[in-house]
């Protein structure tokens, strides 16, 4: 019995890892370029979303920066001084647009009072 | 031993991961033998293989020649990370639960179905062993290692490692008449 189970665990050693395992395991180890990768597999991909999360954060900031604000001036008094800047920009906007409206409009109604007379 | 061997690991110290790569190539075969024989799953069996010869490579520079060769550090790091795996996972491990590709051995005469089925009970029966008893099986029986370099990996004596080797033919023997 014990010769069996002898001849039986020497048969064992025949086993072999796949090629394909093999293969990747090795390269992902070694890596390709011949260059030693001395991080792990899980640790380059928790590196990897902490760079992504960290551009994004990046990007959200620049983006926050970048957008058209007048409001730029972080000082209560400035920011105070250009609310009231800016109310007072929008309204002589919309008056210089009334005006030249009412212009264009008095110009169409003559012509139409001169064309009812006729 | 691997010719020219601590030639390779301190080319490999270096940073010539090639010599690394010769070093993968020679003992990948046994590291994965040994692993699989102790948790008889093939899938982890590969990730266990990886992570010890990764855990290898990036600790390389711990590594110090004491006469035995670079499998006996491998050895020591398989262990850990099989006990590692135990810690964190319990795999219940059965003839039905086994995977089918993990009970394939190259060079079996597969029409023999009697001595196919011996071999997995003897698979089973290795897992149902203690760690020790497991390792002692797979280094002396099925990787033909001398007792010196299973005593230095295990961190034991040879007398040790006989007493080992003793105990766990006779358990082995005993789960295999039991399922008889």
């Amino acid at each position: 019995m014990e010769e069996g189970l002898i001849k039986i665990l020497k048969s064992l050693k025949l086993i072999k890892p796949d090629e394909g395992f093999v293969s990747h395991s090795r390269q992902s180890i070694i890596g390709l370029d011949g260059r030693p990768i001395r991080v792990g597999i899980l640790e380059s991909l928790k590196l990897a979303a902490a760079l992504t999360l960290a551009s994004v954060l990046v990007l959200v900031f620049a983006s926050g920066i970048s957008a058209p604000s007048v409001l730029t001036n972080l000082n209560q008094k400035n920011l105070e001084t250009e609310i009231k800047n800016l109310d007072f920009q929008i309204k002589l906007g919309e008056v210089s647009y009334y005006i030249e409206t009412e212009k264009e409009l008095s110009v169409q109604i003559d012509k139409i009072i001169n064309d009812l007379s006729l | 031993m691997l010719e020219g061997e601590q030639n390779l690991i301190k080319k490999a110290k270096a940073g010539e991961n090639d010599c690394f790569g010769q070093l993968y190539d020679h003992y990948v075969s046994q590291i994965y033998r040994f692993v699989l024989l102790k948790v008889a799953g093939k899938a982890e069996a590969e990730d266990l293989t990886h992570e010890v010869f990764l855990s290898a490579w990036q600790n390389l520079d711990s590594y110090n020649f004491q006469g035995f060769p670079f499998s006996s550090w491998l050895y020591q790091i398989a262990r850990n990370k099989v006990i590692d795996h135990y810690r964190t996972k319990k795999s219940n491990i059965s003839f039905e639960n086994l995977e089918e590709s993990a009970l394939k051995i190259v060079g079996v005469v597969e029409n023999d179905l009697d001595k196919v089925l011996d071999v997995e009970k003897v698979k089973i029966a290795i897992t149902k062993l203690s760690p020790e008893q497991q390792d002692v099986i797979v280094m002396k029986f099925v990787e033909d290692l001398e007792n010196e370099e299973i005593a230095k990996a295990l961190g034991k004596t040879e007398g040790a490692i006989r007493l080992l080797q003793h105990r766990a033919v006779n358990n082995l023997k005993e789960l295999l008449w039991r399922k008889d």
